[in-house]
């Protein structure tokens, strides 16, 4: 019976979307997947920094919290390393993007969801931070500042192993 | 986590012979649930998903997930094309994964299936690939079949005498059911028609083949008739209440009417009468619909999942309208005990610095002249501080006297001085020689007893580092 599968529970959804990530990983993560094999509804992810940018080399932890309403609203994400960027909160890893607030539509996939994150460790918005100081080195385009600040944090604070 | 569920999913495809099927079948499955289509329908915009996810989509925020332009739930239409697509592929998806699979396993270790595929029109190629065919399994073999690729299956059997590698030229294969060659491309379409397909069932030493054969037509052959089943007449769809409009016994009649449970306040009632406005209109949108039971039972299960027997295990993130001041007088005990806990673990090792501060303060008092030199290195030693002083109750108790003492008078400096100095076991004569330095500094000595950052210091000195000094300057 197709239908009694689309339940609204969101297991099923994210049974699926755990089986896509493992046949077809995504590049931009080290790892992706649910903290306790009895709690589907949160997940944690690594994710690789961009070669070549700044947050090259870079790993961080990922902890990703689903509504039960999901995919109907989007997951909570945030960052457990910190991380040096402006749409970033350093110290609660709250991230600022509209596709995990406004913008979000049951279309997306974690996975793609984090994807989106990844590309925004290189298009920083630095007129909406969270982290006034790294936007502010942007925002009078203290470029090598930045990237220098960014380098040593990214190089400080690199997730290292599984914690749990 | 691998073994222990197996979902299909459009990824299936990517490690077998035929990746370009994983885009084929992501584009046949929903945006929104992520599963084949069941019942889709076309928005507005154009978009296709599963009734009842754009259905749910809609009451949550009124957007299509794909384009984010509005859409109402009045204007979805079925989407038939789409819907036969989906369940002819549905169909046929287990066989050809299976057949893509093995075909993959084997041609793993040659560069390419399609210079395989090439290389095998080639009579010495197709000789040396004989050899590793013979150990292929059944199944292997029926993946070959349906490639429509020139490898030539009954070749493996012995009393297959009769075939003949044949040297068909390049681009033309030859029916892997009735051997008649033509254009690769046409080799799927003809199978569907192919003449010869009840043929050679009974022919010795192509058994195996013909059971692939009838496998392979089952689809092709339901095709032909279209599905025959007679619903009744669809049931109409129910349009959407104004909940602000209607009064909880108002509520109430109509879901009565409908014939869905009425028990719960009104927000569930709202809720309720929402979900079954999802199932029973998506239902409409269905090919079979199914019968009233079977979708009651579904918004059954909806009850126990989300609705009002649903089990609010959702602790763990925090909501919006969290009530944190319920929370804290709930979890007050908890709260409390946390609290009196880090209290006494931060007062217990502060009374026992206190105890040792006391002690040393007067020993160390003759030696202010030395401290603005010392107190660098004096913070490294001020961990070996207690040793001196370990299993010496008697002592101690005594300097607290003379602490006291000096704290009351401040002019019983010598005797005092000279007791602990004794009693902490220096040499004699060393804290002797201090005296007359030390002694005329009674400003010095009235601070470190007022001040508790300069207690830490004075409370060092006595040890190495006053001696090394004291050698010195003898020296």
């Amino acid at each position: 019976m197709a239908s009694s599968s689309r339940t609204t529970s969101p297991t099923k959804r994210l049974l699926t979307e755990l089986q896509t990530y493992q046949s077809d990983p995504n590049e931009a993560l080290l790892e992706l997947g649910p903290v306790d094999d009895n709690e589907l509804t949160h997940w944690r992810a690594v994710m690789k920094g961009v070669p070549g940018t700044a947050y090259e080399g870079g790993l961080w932890a990922l902890d990703i919290q689903i509504p039960s309403t999901y995919p109907l609203s989007p997951p909570t994400i945030r960052f457990m390393t910190p991380i040096c960027h402006p749409n970033v909160d350093f110290k609660t890893g709250e991230i600022c993007l509209d596709l995990l607030k406004t913008s979000w539509t049951p279309a997306y996939t974690i996975t793609t969801t984090l994807t989106s994150i990844h590309q925004l460790l290189t298009s920083a918005e630095p007129d909406s931070p969270l982290n006034v100081d790294i936007a502010q080195l942007f925002r009078q385009e203290d470029y090598v500042g930045a990237e220098a600040l960014i380098r040593f944090y990214t190089e400080t604070e690199r997730y290292v192993g599984r914690r749990r | 986590m691998d073994s222990s569920f197996d979902l299909p999913d459009s990824t299936d495809w990517i490690a077998t012979s035929l990746p370009s099927f994983e885009p084929l079948e992501a584009s046949l499955r929903c945006e929104v649930c992520k599963e084949f289509y069941n019942n889709p329908v076309i928005t507005q915009c154009a978009h296709t998903f599963c009734s009842i996810c754009i259905r749910r989509c809609i009451t949550a925020d009124g957007k299509c997930p794909a384009c984010k332009s509005g859409v109402s739930s009045e204007r979805l239409v079925p989407n038939i094309a789409v819907r036969e697509i989906v369940k002819k592929f549905q169909e046929a998806r287990p066989k050809a994964l299976d057949l893509a699979r093995h075909k993959h396993d084997e041609t793993s270790d040659s560069p390419s299936a399609k210079k395989r595929k090439l290389d095998d029109t080639d009579l010495e190629q197709s000789e040396g690939g004989r050899q590793t065919r013979s150990r292929r399994t059944k199944s292997s073999r029926r993946g070959d079949g349906l490639q429509g690729a020139p490898i030539q299956i009954p070749d493996t059997d012995d009393d297959d005498g009769d075939f003949e590698p044949d040297d068909l030229p390049e681009g033309m294969v030859r029916c892997p059911i009735c051997q008649k060659p033509m254009k690769e491309e046409q080799v799927f379409s003809h199978l569907n028609n192919c003449p010869d397909t009840t043929a050679q069932t009974s022919e010795t030493g192509r058994g195996k083949r013909s059971r692939s054969n009838n496998a392979f037509s089952k689809p092709s052959q339901q095709r032909r008739k279209p599905p025959p089943k007679q619903s009744s007449p669809a049931p109409s769809r129910l349009p959407q209440l104004n909940y602000h409009l209607l009064k909880e016994p108002a509520l109430k009649k109509k879901l009565q009417e409908i014939g869905i449970p009425v028990w719960g306040k009104k927000e569930l009632l709202e809720r309720r009468h929402l979900e079954w406005l999802h199932i029973w209109n998506s239902n409409c949108d269905s090919e079979n619909p199914r019968n009233k039971r079977e979708l009651l039972k579904e918004l059954d299960t909806w009850e126990q999942t989300r609705g009002g027997r649903a089990q609010t295990t959702e602790a763990r993130v925090m909501r919006k309208d969290f009530d944190a001041q319920g929370h804290a007088t709930m979890h007050k005990n908890q709260f409390d005990d946390l609290i009196a806990n880090a209290r006494r673990k931060r007062e217990s090792p502060k009374s026992d610095e206190v105890k040792e501060e006391a002690s040393p303060t007067v020993a160390g008092a003759p030696d202010a002249e030395h401290r603005s030199e010392a107190q660098p290195t004096a913070e490294f030693f001020t961990q070996d501080v207690p040793k001196p002083l370990e299993g010496c109750a008697d002592n101690i108790a005594s300097i607290r006297e003379k602490v006291e003492l000096v704290n009351r008078t401040g002019d019983t400096l010598a005797s005092v001085r000279l007791e602990t100095i004794s009693s902490r076991g220096m040499p004699a004569s060393a804290a002797e020689d201090e005296l007359p330095s030390g002694s005329s500094e009674s400003a010095g000595i009235a601070n470190p007893f007022t001040s508790p950052s300069r207690k830490v210091p004075m409370f060092a000195l006595p040890e190495d580092p006053v001696v090394d000094v004291d050698n010195s300057t003898q020296v």
